[in-house]
């Protein structure tokens, strides 16, 4: 039998009205509803936290304000009423066209998310002994002979110029 | 025309006709606005959210695909363009955005509807975008977990778990006006 807690946990989830919960879950809140009082408490608590919420919406709804939603649609079609600018198309378009269309509307952040993560990937790479690893070859292969040992690569690639032109 | 399925106008609208398009962003506007206005907590930005949406309905019907509900594509539109666009300007609280006039019976009846509504405005005002998309997807749509999930492009797992935190904030908030409504 469904425990209290799962039950709070599928009004949570689904809400108090039965008809939106599973199938299965539903059979076992009933039973559970038959037999204990604090969950026939609890779904009358999330029936009316429902209502008031529901409330809420259909009183701010568009139909609650015909005259100004009439008005906002009217100020929104009259835009729309301009030379609509030309439509997409070509080849690439029917090519790709679910993949491209998802990807050119969905939310700007996880391009901006990959880009950032990209960057900070590179900078770690650049700055861990991978990135110096590459750095160790490349300088060798300029410098024409092979890097003996840490401390010999340090200096190649650390040690400042003489400040000749300061003396 | 007027009984045109979403699927047909969208078919239409991609041989280019003008007149399917605007009977399509007439059957939506009402409910688009009102979800924008929802997200946003702003008219004039609602307005530009779902006027930009409707463009990019027109600019991309070519390469619309009819593999979900038209609806639950171009609620996800208006819901990518609202969180974008909230990303990019400081926040205009719920509770300041005026409601629109409820034909309640008796003035006092009307008073206390309305700071009732202030109060559940504010609180649902105090969630994270994405929960505040889930309860209005829900409770304003009446949409189901799954269809929620697919317009917010989530698993139904994550919008479950969106939910939940939700209501309990919610619950948490309003359990004063709760108690007062039993």
């Amino acid at each position: 039998m469904m425990t209290l807690a799962q039950f709070v946990e599928l009004l949570d989830i689904h809400g108090a009205d039965p008809a939106r919960w599973p199938d299965p879950s539903r059979e076992a809140a009933q039973e559970l509803l038959a037999a204990n009082a604090d969950a026939r408490a609890v779904l009358a608590g999330a029936a009316d936290f429902d209502v008031l919420i529901a409330r809420h919406y259909r009183r701010a709804s568009p139909h609650a304000g015909a005259r100004s939603e009439e008005q906002a649609m009217v100020r929104v079609l009259a835009r729309l009423e301009a030379p609509l600018p030309p439509q997409r198309r070509g080849l690439l378009p029917r090519l790709l066209p679910a993949a491209l269309l998802e990807f050119d509307l969905a939310p700007a952040w996880p391009r901006f998310a990959a880009l950032v993560g990209i960057a900070v990937l590179g900078f770690a790479v650049g700055l861990s002994d991978a990135g110096m690893a590459v750095t160790k070859k490349s300088a060798s292969a300029i410098v024409g002979t092979p890097a003996s040992s840490d401390s010999d690569l340090s200096l190649i690639l650390f040690e400042p110029d003489p400040l000749s032109a300061m003396r | 025309m007027d009984g045109a399925s979403d699927e047909d106008l969208m078919a239409r609208i991609s041989q280019g006709d003008e007149r399917a398009f605007r009977l399509l962003a007439r059957r939506y506007l009402p409910r688009a606005l009102g979800l924008a206005r929802r997200v946003l907590g702003n008219e004039a930005d609602a307005e530009e959210v779902v006027q930009e949406a409707l463009l990019r309905v027109w600019l991309n019907a070519a390469r619309w695909r009819p593999t979900a509900a038209f609806r639950t594509w171009f609620y996800r539109v208006v819901l990518n363009l609202c969180l974008n666009r909230k990303r990019r300007a400081p926040f205009a609280a719920l509770a300041d955005v005026d409601e629109p006039a409820d034909p309640a019976p008796g003035p006092f009846l009307e008073i206390e509807h309305r700071q009732t509504d202030r109060l559940v405005a504010a609180a649902i005002a105090g969630l994270p975008d994405r929960q505040r998309a889930a309860i209005v997807l829900t409770y304003q749509e009446g949409m189901s977990n799954a269809e929620t999930a697919a317009v917010l492009g989530a698993s139904i797992s994550g919008i479950e778990t969106l939910l939940v935190r939700a209501r309990r904030a919610l619950r948490k908030a309003l359990g004063s006006v709760l108690a007062s409504e039993r």
